[in-house]
């Protein structure tokens, strides 16, 4: 009887761990596969120079976590990056100060998460529809700003800096991407704000009903999913010293993984700031070494879509 | 007292039978826009090009309609497009017919249709969570197969006819889309099948007690989405002659934007066939249009999403109303 007993218990937490951390072993071990291919993978150089796109694609996962955990989308985030991207590089190319144009790209990125909030949360259309038109829309937009070229004078070296500087051994990409992080998950994991919007992508109806004003919380969460891009955008245009027209898109899917790959760890199947902060830094991880042992973007995104069912598959299995 | 609520409740009835027919309506306000405004666009060769144009978003938009009646959700459908196309192109490069050819593009339809019912029905993922990442594992693999260039081989007449053909000055390729149209709106309109999608979508808990197989229904919904983008790409390579890369992905937002649409026809409220074609031949008018006006793409982007949203709105809010009456 008791031999019976263990052995079931053991299966059970073999089962559980496998699935709460599984694709986390999983990853070390193509990490590991990655630095026998490729000796130059396993180093801390590569490790620092990492986190600059680590930091770029976790700001993004992060605007996706938000609209996440409210139980909505927003496929609209790539384009805002690169509309924020464009106007900043773009404004400065035309004479304004890195202020203004800093400023302005925010702005534009908190205006389209509020009409997104809008679209979502007041006309009730679903998120997928709402996001994924703006994202068109913007995408339009930036083309029609920028003519399709890519901007590349007039750039001042404050901007860049921001994008290439360091902060003693450390990136400041890293820096402000760590100091957002922090003061996310504070803002998340410490507050009442970020204990009912958690509640609101439970549970919509019983918040509803205990009072909360569940619209106002939702179109925040929009509205900071819209943020989150613009100042990704920003820093990507500051990294690059120019704005590549279609940078954002390729980052959504990137982004998406990352939130989701997060989601898939620990026991509950939730989305929350840091472990996006690791799954960026996994699917980065993943990025980088693909493209150390020189396969192309193609098997990237293959990878990335499979990642992205294993993990979602997980956490529905998880929830039945 | 009385008196005023029921004028309200009939002002409410008026606006949503006319949101009920917004698309028509706005569909000839367009037309007549365009053929006042923009030079040789009322002409029959223009028409018929937009005809041969809607036929490839019209077959997709069926794709979506299938699967948005019974409730779910596949944004695969222009990656399952565009990756038949590869796939035939591939037959026809190993010298293979034009019967080979289609199989294995219809084929790579169903597998594909397969994989997302597997996911939806079985492992319960959100459909539109499922089908988009299989939209990028598609992608993924086309652009491997593909190098992101196009496949050119050497196509026989048969498999050409299907897209360029005519029978009697009508194009063959209309020919097979009112074909999938009738053929579509008998088994959404007609057949117990059709109908239980339709419950399915509707409400599927109480479907589900009425004794239909929901899951089942809803797996099959996506099998045949996949068959039939799978034809869409069967169709676009014919009639390009060659198999361009995620050629299918430009009209996904289109097809989807025309099964939305379809509610606000010809006062139905529900997505329908008839709607949806109509929807298509809407989404090709304007692109046509403003193409012919020599406007920017870069605005056409600018208008796919705006009327996208507006098809949306207006859905959202004739239920709205209906509901509250």
């Amino acid at each position: 009887m008791k031999t019976i007993h263990k052995q079931n218990f053991t299966y059970r937490a073999l089962g559980s761990f496998l699935l709460n951390y599984g694709t986390l072993l999983g990853f070390v071990v193509v990490f590991a596969v990655f630095g026998i291919m490729s000796p130059r993978f396993a180093t801390l150089s590569n490790f620092i120079m990492g986190t600059r796109q680590m930091a770029i694609l976790f700001l993004m996962a992060l605007g996706a976590t938000f609209a996440l955990v409210e139980g909505g989308f927003d496929l609209s985030i790539g384009s805002v990056v690169g509309i924020a991207a464009v106007l900043a590089c773009g404004l400065q190319s035309s004479g304004f100060g890195v202020a203004t144009a800093i400023s302005a790209a925010l702005g534009i990125a908190v205006l389209i998460g509020l009409v997104n909030a809008v679209n979502i949360v007041l006309l009730g259309i679903t998120p997928f529809i709402a996001t994924i038109s703006m994202m068109f829309i913007i995408q339009g937009l930036e083309l029609v700003y920028s003519g399709g070229r890519v901007i590349t004078r007039g750039i001042s070296d404050s901007y860049r800096f921001l994008g290439q500087g360091w902060i003693g051994p450390l990136p400041l990409l890293a820096i402000i991407a760590i100091s957002v992080a922090v003061i996310a998950y504070i803002l998340m994991s410490r507050t009442k704000f970020g204990r009912y919007a958690y509640a609101i992508g439970q549970n919509r109806r019983a918040v509803f009903l205990s009072g909360v004003s569940v619209n106002t919380y939702r179109m925040l969460l929009y509205v900071l999913a819209g943020l989150m891009g613009g100042i990704a955008g920003v820093l990507l245009g500051a990294r690059l010293g120019s704005a590549p027209v279609w940078a954002g898109q390729k980052l959504l899917l990137q982004a998406y993984a990352a939130a989701f790959l997060g989601s898939s760890f620990g026991s509950e199947g939730e989305f929350g700031v840091m472990r996006t902060l690791l799954g960026a830094f996994l699917i980065a991880g993943l990025d980088n070494g693909l493209s150390m042992i020189g396969y192309g973007w193609y098997l990237q995104q293959i990878f990335l879509g499979l990642v992205l069912i294993m993990a979602i598959s997980v956490t529905s299995l998880r929830k039945t | 007292m009385n008196t005023r609520h029921l004028s309200r409740a009939s002002r409410r009835a008026i606006l949503a039978r006319i949101l009920g027919w917004s698309t028509p309506i706005a569909l000839l306000a367009t037309f007549l826009f365009f053929a006042a405004s923009v030079p040789y666009f009322a002409t029959l060769s223009t028409f018929l090009e937009l005809l041969n144009q809607t036929v490839v978003l019209g077959i997709l938009a069926l794709a979506f309609l299938f699967v948005h009646v019974s409730g779910g959700f596949d944004i695969s459908i222009g990656a399952t497009c565009s990756f038949a196309g590869v796939i035939a192109a591939l037959i026809f490069r190993q010298s293979g017919g034009t019967a080979e050819a289609i199989l294995a593009g219809l084929g790579v339809g169903v597998l594909i249709g397969i994989i997302n019912a597997f996911l939806c029905g079985i492992v319960k993922i959100e459909p539109i969570l499922a089908t988009l990442s299989i939209m990028f594992v598609v992608q993924g693999i086309e652009l491997m197969i593909t190098k992101a260039s196009g496949l050119y081989p050497r196509m026989p007449s048969g498999f050409l006819f299907l897209g360029r053909g005519s029978v009697f000055h009508v194009p063959f390729s209309v020919i097979v889309l009112l074909a999938l149209a009738l053929l579509s709106r008998f088994i959404l309109r007609r057949t117990r099948f059709g109908a239980n999608l339709y419950a399915t979508g509707g409400n599927r808990e109480t479907a589900r007690a009425c004794g239909i197989n929901v899951r089942a229904l809803s797996m099959s919904s996506y099998v045949v989405s996949g068959i039939l983008a799978s034809f869409a790409g069967i169709m676009l390579t014919s009639r390009l002659g060659s198999a361009q890369t995620m050629a299918g992905e430009g009209y996904l937002l289109y097809a989807i934007g025309a099964v939305f649409l379809s509610t606000t026809m010809f006062g139905v409220g529900q997505s329908n066939v008839e709607g949806s074609i109509l929807g298509a031949v809407f989404m090709m008018t304007i692109s046509t249009g403003l193409t012919m006006a020599n406007i920017w793409w870069y605005w056409q982007y600018v208008v796919t999403g705006l009327l996208l949203l507006l098809a949306v709105m207006a859905t959202s809010l004739r239920r709205r109303l209906s509901a509250g009456l």
